[in-house]
């Protein structure tokens, strides 16, 4: 019993901030932001958050999470409403709900389809905050006695995140982390104060400013590749019946709540984000359908499970991030490069010294689930009109907000080169087939990795050996080997299983 | 496809070999930090890696090149595939904007930045509607954000130096 009441007085300990009005129109305004944001093909959440991160440094750290909260959860499932009404996955999180979605738009039901989706969404994603609600605070106690040699092992379990965030070739996603962790050595050395790769120029004694860089690398990068593209994405479509049966609903409860469980389970893994989960979801649940013939020709459970686990994995996704300090995907990244910025550090400490902004976290997204619904049920017709916005005045906006957005960190020009110069080496990054994600993570872990096993060498007086003899580092560091061989050993199973049928 | 990969195989190695030629200079660590290592061991280990890395990469390439030669997978895009007429303006137009705002300030600046991007993304006809519709769209973007960032987050942008800033 302690146990609930004790997550249950967490989850409520920051009420008092939303005794505040603007605190619950934060929430609204990021959820808005958010839908609008995901449902545009070719913006997608990570750039969502990175460039609206800027218009949070006014603001206090729990103003500024929920409407972050907000523009994450709204953008996971705003993708779903173009991955419906255009076979256009607004974000790469909807592309499994775009199979079943577009077929049933093309029956004119897009109505019903985004329907289903947002209680889809809602109820995925409740589920998910719930399972942030009871693990998180026991994880962060575990976390609490953590030191630098816990601290270099989780940082490279999340560093093999790369093996899975590298499309087609790992070779790539290994170069690409590699240079992440290059950018992050600029700046000045961690114990010695030595500046290194500053070229002399004063903007980089700090380092490379971590928002102007992500902004620059999910932003700029972004805005540059639509404008390399040559066609425009221009459909209209009408939709009605929006509001979905309940009848239908309870027929497919334990649907819904798998593919949430996977949805939780997915997120919270440091390897994967919503993508990965929807479409885990609509493999397992299509494996257990009576009709598996009716998938990928409009069946309303072909929405229902990709879209209860990608937002179910908003939940699942801060654990590690919250716990750990350890970003599962880019979206949680850009999430502590903007709590760093409000002078936050993620982590088990937080949990002891800033319970209220946990509950924040948690409250704040509760109440964009909320918003979600009712957005998502009266409003979906409105937000899928923004789909056919002209990109020749939506691209330059994004591209001056991001430029503004980075100078306002610090109020430095400086910052701006950093975003454009990012945004420029994103763009090129894309072009010769090396993902950017691998290299966001590597920028992000870089520092932390540096520092923690440089402490671990100084005080072991140089025996690495510490890492493989503390039972929590190496227990890390086994899990991190399992992660990495996983998909080899799976793969040697499945060949052993296939020759023994022959 | 393959030609591009040995490109970038070549670029990692530059890069790699500039970072590791770079770290030499970096001082020794001081006795009471040696275990640690200095300024330049954590960045030397990262050159090493990354140029294996470009090996590896160029190793492969060159694998399937020779495997690949003569068919329609070995021929490597042209740059100008790379960067278009428009992608090449708005990246040129986004480094001046950086530079020239502290001289024409935030407002006048950002309103010729999106003017002259909106125009070059549209292909706008010399219409006498379309020029009022770029401008007056311009004007208005200018004035959301500088409500957003400025009278809302209160962030303090450059007045110009040709205004006094």
């Amino acid at each position: 019993m302690d146990f609930f009441s004790d997550a249950l007085k967490l989850y409520f300990a920051g009420i008092h901030y939303f005794f505040d009005p603007t605190m619950i129109l934060l929430v609204l305004l990021g959820t808005i932001v958010g839908i609008l944001n995901g449902s545009i093909p070719g913006l997608t959440s990570t750039m969502g958050l990175a460039v609206f991160t800027p218009l949070t440094f006014g603001m206090n750290p729990a103003k500024a999470i929920v409407f972050l909260i907000g523009i994450y959860q709204g953008s996971v499932y705003g993708g779903s409403i173009s991955a419906i009404i255009v076979n256009i996955p607004g974000t790469p999180s909807a592309i499994a709900t775009g199979l079943d979605g577009y077929p049933m738009c093309q029956r004119g039901e897009a109505g019903r389809a985004i329907g289903f989706s947002t209680v889809a969404s809602f109820l995925g994603g409740l589920i998910g905050i719930a399972a942030l609600t009871f693990t998180a605070p026991s994880l962060a106690r575990v976390a609490l006695g953590f030191s630098a040699e816990e601290y270099v092992a989780l940082v490279v379990l999340g560093l093999s995140i790369i093996a899975y965030i590298s499309p087609g070739s790992l070779l790539r996603g290994m170069i690409a982390g590699t240079l992440g962790l290059v950018l992050g050595t600029v700046g000045q050395d961690p114990m010695t104060a030595y500046p290194r790769f500053t070229f002399n120029l004063i903007g980089l004694f700090s380092g490379l400013e971590l928002i102007p860089a992500l902004i620059g690398f999910f932003g700029v990068t972004e805005v540059l590749n639509q404008i390399g593209k040559k066609s425009a994405i221009r459909v209209f479509q009408e939709f009605k019946n929006i509001i979905p049966g309940l009848g239908v609903i309870a027929r497919l409860w334990a649907l819904i709540l798998r593919s949430s469980l996977i949805g939780v389970f997915v997120g919270a893994t440091p390897a994967a984000g919503g993508s990965i989960a929807a479409m885990m979801a609509y493999g397992v649940e299509k494996r257990m359908s009576k009709d598996p013939e009716k998938w990928g020709k409009g069946t309303l459970e072909g929405i229902i499970a990709p879209e209860s686990a990608n937002n179910a994995s908003v939940g699942g996704a801060f654990i590690p991030m919250l716990t750990l300090g350890i970003p599962g995907d880019p979206m949680t990244a850009v999430l502590i490069g903007a709590l760093m910025i409000h002078g936050l550090k993620t982590g088990p400490v937080l949990f002891t010294a800033h319970a209220d902004f946990v509950s924040s976290i948690f409250i704040g997204n509760t109440l964009s689930l909320i918003f979600l619904l009712i957005l998502g049920l009266c409003c979906a017709r409105y937000f899928a009109k923004m789909i056919n916005s002209p990109s020749y005045i939506l691209m330059p906006l994004i591209l001056a907000f991001c430029m503004i957005g980075s100078y306002a960190i610090r109020n430095s020009l400086f910052d701006i080169y950093v975003a454009v110069f990012c945004g420029i080496l994103g763009y090129l990054l894309n072009k010769v087939k090396i993902p950017v994600a691998p290299l966001t993570l590597g920028l992000v872990l870089g520092p932390m990795l540096e520092e923690n096993f440089r402490r671990v060498m100084i005080l072991s007086e140089g025996k690495y050996t510490t890492l493989f003899t503390r039972p929590i580092s190496a227990s890390i560091l086994m899990i991190t080997v399992g992660f990495l061989f996983y998909p080899h050993i799976r793969s040697w199973f499945k060949k052993k299983k296939g020759g023994q049928r022959m | 496809m393959q030609k591009r990969d040995i490109f970038t195989a070549v670029c990692m190695l530059l890069i790699g070999g500039f970072i590791y030629y770079d770290s030499l200079k970096f001082p020794m660590p001081v006795e009471y930090l040696k275990f640690g290592g200095g300024a330049a061991s954590y960045p030397r280990l990262l050159a090493v890696i990354l140029i294996i890395l470009a090996v590896l990469l160029l190793k492969e390439s060159r694998a399937l090149l020779k495997a690949r030669r003569g068919t329609e997978e070995a021929v490597s895009p042209r740059v100008r595939d790379l960067i278009s007429g428009s992608l090449t303006f708005i990246l040129i137009l986004s480094l001046a904007y950086s530079y020239i705002i502290d001289f024409i300030g935030f407002r006048l600046g950002t309103f010729l930045f999106l003017m002259a991007a909106i125009f070059k993304l549209k292909g706008a006809k010399p219409a006498l509607s379309s020029v009022l519709s770029v401008v007056g769209l311009s004007a208005v973007a200018t004035g959301v954000i500088y409500a957003l960032f400025h009278l809302l987050v209160r962030v303090p942008f450059p007045v110009g130096k040709i205004f006094g800033g």
